[in-house]
Formats: structure tokens, sequence, C-alpha cells
């Protein structure tokens, strides 16, 4: 505490300006504001009166020289002192205040005392009694606005309600709601005001606007009234008290005066008084009630009270609406909740269920814009940072894959790498789904100084302030998108539960599905492995009679054939060889349901290893009508299951040989290449080829284009190398031309 | 059941058909008539109970048998101490892994999947007669 003395002209030992008003001890500014008198008095029942304020002449029948050292019971009514010594007494300031003084003479007309308490120092306060403009319907007013806050629903402004009838009940000019953020940064919520006067709705202003201490002691004294900036204020002395050696502490006093810079930003609002009523939630400063006067405006004691009665009733009101509020919210957030779960279920697929539905994301959780990356897609809705800005984040983010949330209303301050979109996005909410995958919901919200415009009319010439000071509304709106640049609106505890719910839901809805393939995989498998079963059984027990029709057959023609003719043994002979034909259907339906195996072990394949090896085999034949040269060229690995690759190109091989052309320089050629993506091979010969209109059928189960005489065979080759390339998702295209040659062009998926 | 005095095989199959077949073979090959064809696995078993009957020089066995089947038979011949050493050929058309391993393990000396064509089939049956009767036939034990 300053020990200086304190003079009229430099009511302040230090100088203190915008720079460092925050550090301005105004709880102990020893002025008193001219509509009332402050003094303080002995603890002891006496009532001594050891420190006053300069004007006590103004309410008391006494100077201030005389009044010092004396009992204050003695300059008051008998009826005074005793309501006054009770008050003392008992230490229930609530029961006696305030204190009526009758009117004495033409000059002092009835008065009103007060006393309070502060640092165990009793303090006591007189003002001028003063008859309210409505006097006789003033109750009435404050009855109705009372019942008006109170009976309003959660879905009506209270804000706007509350200045419409405080300013009707005050007569203030203008009437504003300000509400604090978490950083005491403020704005204008709710305006009533006189017609001609610009608007201040939306205005925001930083937290030093009103610094610290003042926001502090408005926890103390709800009402804080200004009654006249050009007022003269009075001094109070002694400015120590006699005995405890200490400034006053004026926090709880109503007259106390206020600091120059304030003094400064009002002007430059041409407001003359000012009545301020704080609104407190959860013992904290939610924000205020601000009158602004054009001219000079006192309200007394009972006025102030009543105020002060409707400010607490604003406040509980206030916490109740919230408490609803937040209940809806929940409630309606549920509700989309439980949307958006029905149609990701029904859809079975994520990104449709969050995107086409009645609700989208930004209705579940409020903000400008959202991405989902999921299953190698980007679908971004609302406003957004480009694609590759939000890969860099999702790159960022993948960093820590055990983190399930991640919000910021800051990201710039987070990563500056990131400043360049950061600074429209600052806020960013993300969940990932999955811990091994980059797969996020992200949500974002743009800077806050961003969407926020206040201008009021730069047109309205005739009523701007002014802009000359320091300290103005504009200024203010100004330097409060300073203080919040690169931030968005902040992510609630809300949000945040919202986010990790979703998240949640959604990892249970892919548990399901994955359940869900994995049944239909065994499924599958089972029904593939009866089918094998099933085509073995069949097959096996089919070849029991074919053999018992070939062998008797031929045991007829061994035992009988002297009793033959020709035509009889050719009889037999066609028997036979319809065995052997149905044998080899037989065949080919073991091997082509051995396809639909599902357990093909995928490897690495040397393709040249394969390929030699089955060429040899058709090297090795010496019969000059099967003679054909096969040429492997160029042969980059196929990664695929071995058994059936081999069988497709055993099979491909083999029409080549079947299919050749009686010439002495047939031949077939196989090679391929790989690209980025996959690897094609071609099988190409100089045989008979077909006819292309025929191409739609080569690939049929048991299609022939040629005759079962000339060529032999069931034609089930070609079905078999379709089955394996489909099993490996690959492609088959084929050209050929009669007499000149087929040429088959295949391509594997890398 | 009549007791001869030698038995060169005891043939179990039950198909009609292949049966017939193998009969066409002995007779037209002349390789034997000292054989017996049972159709079913319990046939099998009931002919050694009986400790007086004549053990064959092998046994030819079908798998897919009515009653009790062929690896069951198997099972139970080479757990009695009499017969557990006779030859025992599996004949079947399945070339299945597991009924193949099962087979071994059950003390199966051999093992033929049957042929689909009668000429294959004939080389075969005459391939098994030389090597696991006519080379065995003086070998074997009997009880007389």
């Amino acid at each position: 505490m300053h020990n200086k003395t304190v003079t009229t002209e430099n009511p302040y030992s230090n100088t203190y300006d915008l720079d460092n008003c925050d550090k301005e001890p105004i709880h102990i500014i020893q002025t008193v504001q001219g509509f009332a008198c402050l003094m303080a008095i002995s603890s002891d029942g006496k009532a001594i009166v050891k420190q006053a304020s300069t004007n006590v002449n103004a309410f008391l029948d006494v100077t201030h020289d005389q009044l010092l050292g004396k009992s204050i019971f003695d300059f008051i009514s008998i009826n005074a002192a005793e309501r006054l010594k009770k008050g003392i007494k008992t230490g229930n300031f609530l029961e006696i205040n305030p204190v009526i003084l009758p009117a004495k003479n033409e000059r002092l007309k009835q008065r009103l005392l007060s006393i309070h308490q502060t640092d165990g120092q009793l303090c006591i306060e007189i003002e001028h009694r003063i008859e309210h403009e409505n006097e006789l319907y003033f109750l009435s007013m404050v009855d109705h606005a009372i019942q008006q806050i109170q009976t309003s629903a959660v879905s009506q402004n209270l804000f706007q309600l509350a200045v419409q009838e405080i300013k009707k009940v005050t007569g203030y000019d203008r009437v504003m709601i300000y509400q604090f953020d978490q950083d005491y940064n403020g704005q204008v919520i709710a305006e009533m005001k006189e017609k001609h006067q610009e608007a201040f709705y939306g205005i925001r202003y930083p937290a030093s606007d009103i610094p610290k201490q003042a926001r502090d002691l408005f926890l103390k004294n709800r009402v804080r009234m200004l009654t006249d900036v050009d007022d003269h204020l009075s001094l109070i002395q002694p400015s120590l008290h006699p005995e405890k050696n200490t400034p006053l502490n004026v926090s709880k006093s109503a007259s106390r005066g206020v600091s120059p810079i304030h003094l400064e930003y009002l002007r430059n609002m041409d407001t003359q008084a000012t009545l301020t009523v704080a609104i407190i939630e959860d013992n904290k400063l939610w924000g205020l009630i601000a009158c602004h006067h054009g001219q000079k405006k006192v309200l007394d004691y009972r006025t102030r009270s009543l105020i002060k009665f409707i400010g607490n009733i604003i406040s509980g009101h206030l916490s109740l609406h919230r408490a609803t509020e937040y209940r809806e919210n929940i409630l309606k957030n549920n509700i989309i909740h439980a949307r958006l779960f029905e149609h990701m279920n029904q859809e079975q697929d994520i990104i449709r269920g969050l995107t086409e539905g009645r609700h989208s994301l930004l209705d579940y959780i409020y903000a400008d814009g959202a991405v989902i990356i999921f299953d190698n897609q980007v679908v971004q809705i609302g406003n957004t940072p480009t694609e590759s800005q939000i890969n860099r984040l999702v790159d960022w983010l993948s960093k820590d894959p055990l983190t399930n949330l991640y919000s910021t209303d800051r990201l710039v301050e987070e990563n500056p790498d990131f400043e360049d979109f950061a600074k429209d996005f600052s806020g960013i909410l993300s969940v990932n789904l999955s811990g091994n995958i980059s797969e996020f919901i992200i949500w974002f919200r743009q800077s806050q100084a961003q969407e926020v415009t206040w201008g009021g009319n730069p047109n309205e010439a005739k009523n701007r302030l002014k802009e000359t000071g320091r300290l103005s509304p504009r200024k203010s709106f100004k330097k409060w998108k300073e203080v919040v640049v690169n931030q968005s609106l902040p992510w609630t505890e809300q949000n945040e539960d919202a986010a990790l719910k979703l998240r949640s839901d959604i990892k249970d809805i892919l548990l399901k599905r994955f359940g869900q393939l994995k049944k239909l995989h065994e499924d599958l498998s089972r029904s593939y492995h009866e089918l094998e079963s099933f085509s073995y059984t069949v097959s096996h027990d089919l070849r029991s009679p074919l053999r018992g029709i070939e062998g008797f057959a031929q045991i007829l023609v061994e035992d009988y054939s002297e009793k033959l003719d020709d035509f009889g043994i050719e009889v037999i002979n066609t028997i036979v060889r319809s065995v052997d034909r149905m044998n080899s259907f037989i065949n080919d339906i073991l091997k082509l349901s051995k396809l639909a195996k599902l357990e093909m072990i995928p490897e690495v394949i040397d393709m040249e290893k394969l390929l030699e090896d089955i060429a040899h085999n058709y090297r090795l034949v010496k019969d000059p009508d099967k003679k054909i040269n096969i040429i492997i060229e160029d042969c980059p690995p196929i990664k695929g299951d071995r058994i059936t690759i081999r069988q497709l190109f055993a099979n491909l091989i083999n029409n080549a040989v079947k299919y050749r052309r009686p010439i002495d320089d047939a031949y077939v050629t196989i090679g391929g290449k790989e690209s980025d993506r996959k690897v094609s091979y071609y099988v190409k010969d100089n045989g008979i080829g077909f006819d292309m209109q025929y191409v739609g059928k080569i690939f049929e189960v048991f299609s022939r284009l040629v005759s079962e005489d000339d060529y032999e065979g069931t034609g089930i080759g070609l079905s078999i190398v379709k089955r394996v390339i489909d099993r490996h998702r690959g492609e088959i295209s084929v050209e050929s031309k009669p007499n000149v040659g087929t040429t088959f062009r295949i391509e594997f998926p890398k | 059941m009549v007791h001869m005095k030698h038995i060169d095989l005891i043939l179990v199959e039950d198909s009609e058909v292949d049966g017939q077949l193998l009969k066409r073979i002995m007779r037209k090959e002349e390789l034997t008539e000292d054989y017996v064809w049972m159709k079913d696995g319990s046939q099998v078993l009931e002919y050694f109970k009986d400790e007086k009957a004549p053990l064959p020089t092998a046994i030819l066995l079908d798998i897919k048998l009515p009653k009790v089947n062929g690896l069951d038979v198997l099972k139970e011949i080479r757990s009695a101490e009499r017969t557990k050493n006779i030859p025992i050929v599996m004949y079947s058309s399945s070339f299945r892994k597991d009924d193949i391993e099962t087979a071994y393990k059950y003390g199966a000396n051999s093992y033929l999947t049957k042929p689909t064509g009668f000429a294959d089939m004939k080389h075969q049956f005459i391939n098994f007669f030389n090597y696991w009767i006519k080379l065995n036939r003086s070998t074997v034990k009997f009880q007389g």
C-alpha cells in the first residue's frame, strides 16, 4: 500500500494509464462521488468518525473538521441513532439499512443512511432520498419486470427481455448486457436504446477494457453507479486511519470514485452517467447489465437495491435457463446422434450414413465444416481447408495413434506450420476411427475474428462517436480482433463427449460388420467345401458304372469278335469312345470345382521357372503333329497362387499346341511386362485361330468352337483360365484371326 | 462255409460291376480260381472268427463297403494275432489324402486306386496279382 499524501490536484501518487491500468489499486481510490458522503466510524459502539469524505456538509449539518473525532449519533435524529446503534450492536445491517434521516431544513431534506463493514472497518454512507420519476408505479413496474423475467421460456431471449424491462424501470437511455467469454473478452448480446443512438449490439471488446480488479469488485458490490462523469469528486480525509494507519477500503461503497481511465472511456461514448449491475453465475462474473445515460442521473439507495434484486433474479434465472438449455441440447443431440447411428447402420456404410441423412455432422456438433477420412475416401462437408491441407493435418494427427480425441481452438499456436490454413480454421476437433491407419472425423471452426463484424453505421456522421480518445468502442473492437486472432469459438466438454460417442458408435458398427463378413466368409468356405466334396463324390460314383460300361464293352469285343460284323464292332467302339468322353468330362468338372476352394496361397511366383517347366514337357514330345516351338520372353514375377497360375498357363499353352496349324514354324510366344500397378502377360500363337464373332462364348464352360472329332477336349480349359483370372482379380482379353493365330492378353493387379 | 484247402485271395468289393470285371480278368488271364468274393465288411470279420478258416495269401479290400467299412475291417484284422500279418492291399476309387493316410496308419501294405479304363484295370490287377499272390504263395503258412 502506498503511504503517500494525496492532493486534490493529483489524486494519484502514481500515474496510471492504458498500459498499466491493471495495476491501479482502485479499491482504495480515495475519492467519493458527489451524490453521497462516506465516513469510517469506530466499532466500539460510540460510532466515532475517524475518516470522512470532504463533502459531508452537503448531507449533515456539520463541517468536515467539526465531524472528525465526534460520534455520528450527535448529528442524526434520535430514532435514527437508535436504529443505527441496534445495527452496530447486532451486526445485522440488512435489517436496518437504509436508516431514514428525516428532513432537517430546506437544505437537508430526507436522507438515507446505510452502513456496511469491510476488513473489520464500519463505514457509513449518507445520500439524498430521490423520488423516482414514476414513484407511484415504480414498485409495480419492478414487479412486472421480475414476473416477465421469471416466466420467460428458454427459447425466448431472456437478455433482450431483461434490457427492455430494466430500461423501462430505470429510464436510462441505453441498456446493454455484456457477456464474458472464458478469457473475459466481452460481447454485447442484448441492447435497448433510444432511436437516435448508434447501436452497440454485437460489439466485442478485449478483456483489458474492464481490468481484473474492476471485475473482482463486482463480485463484492453488485451494483455500481456513476452519477456524473464531470462530477466534482471529494477526497477522504484523513487518507489514513488515525489508529490503523491504513487507507480506507472502499470496495463496498456505492459512492466510491471512478478511475480517470474509465471516465475517459465514458466520455468517448457520449455517456454522462452509468449504472452497472453484475450477473453472477456459479460465483463467477458471467456478465454485466450496463446502463448508460446521456445526462447526469442519480438513483437512490432503495432504487439501487431493487435493481440489484432484479440483477439477482436475472442471475438466478440465467442459471435455470442454461441448465434447461443444456439439458435440451443434450436431448436434441441425443436425437441427432440416434438418427446418425440408425442411418449408418441401415446403409451399412459409414460415410453414406453420416452424409446422406437428414442431419449432418454439423448439426451434431456445431462447426463450420467437417471432413470424414475413411475407407480411402476423403469427404468434405461445409467449409473446410483444402484436401492437401487436410492431408498435412492428418499426417500430424496420425503421429499419435493412441489419442482418441484431439481438440484446440487455436491451431496456429499448437502448430505454427499450419498457419497458412489455421489462421482461417483455428478450431479443430478430431477423433480417430482406427488405431493403425489414418481414419478420422475432423470438425473445423473458423477464427472468430473472421466471423464477427461490428461496424455500426459509418455513414451516420451526425451521431458518430468521437474517435479522438485513446479509448473508444471502435478501438475496443479492433483490439478485440487482435486478441482473438487465430482463435475459434472454443469446444465445450459437451462437444468432445459427442465426438467420442460418435467414434464409439462407428467402431461398434465396424465390429459388427466385421463379424458379419467373417461369418459370410465362413459360410462361403463351408459351401465351397461341400461343393468340392459333392463334386468329388459324384464324380466317383459316376466312374464306377462307366468302368462297367467300358469294361463289358471290351469284354464283348474280346469274346465275341468273331460273331460280330464290322458294324457291330464299330458300335462297341462308339460305346467305348463315349465312355472316354464321359470320363474326360468328369475329370474336368473335378478340376473346375477344385478352383472354387477359397484358400489360395499368394506368393511371388518365378514365372520364368514355371513357364520353362511347362514348356519342358511339350519339348519332349517327338510326335511331329504336336511339334511346336515354345518361345519364352521376358517374364516378370506374378503375385498369386502358384498351383492355379500354373494351371492357367498350362491350359493356354496346351491350347496353342492343340490348335496349331500343320506348318513347320508353328510357335507360341509367352511373355510379360511390369507397370506401376499391374503385370501384363501375352500368349500368342500362329495356330488356327477363330472367328471373333464367337469370342463371347470362348470362356464358357464346355463351350467349343470346334467339333469333338477334329480336336479332343471338353471345352473346359479356357473356363478354368477365366476362373483363375477372376480369383486373382485380373483381366483377360483375346484377339484372333482364322488361319493366322490367336493372342491372349492377361493383366494381374500388383 | 466250405473250407478250401487254400485261398489265394479274399476280394472284398461291394460293386457288382467291379467284382464281375475282376472275376473276368482272373479267369481270362488264367490267374487263379482259388478266391473268395465278399460283398460287405461284416462277412470278412465273420470269416476270420472261425479259427479253422484258412488264411488267404492276400486280401484286396475296398473302402466303401456296407455294414462295416474297409478301413475298420482293416483295423480289426490287424488287431488279431492270427491275422495281423496277412498282406492287405486297399482297392478304392478314393484318392483322398485322408483315406490313403488312414489306410497306411491302420496297417495296409499298399493302396491301389481304381483306374478309369478297363485296360488299365486289367494291367493293374495283373501286376498286383503277380507280386502279392504269385510270389508269396509258397511262403504263406496255413493252418490246416
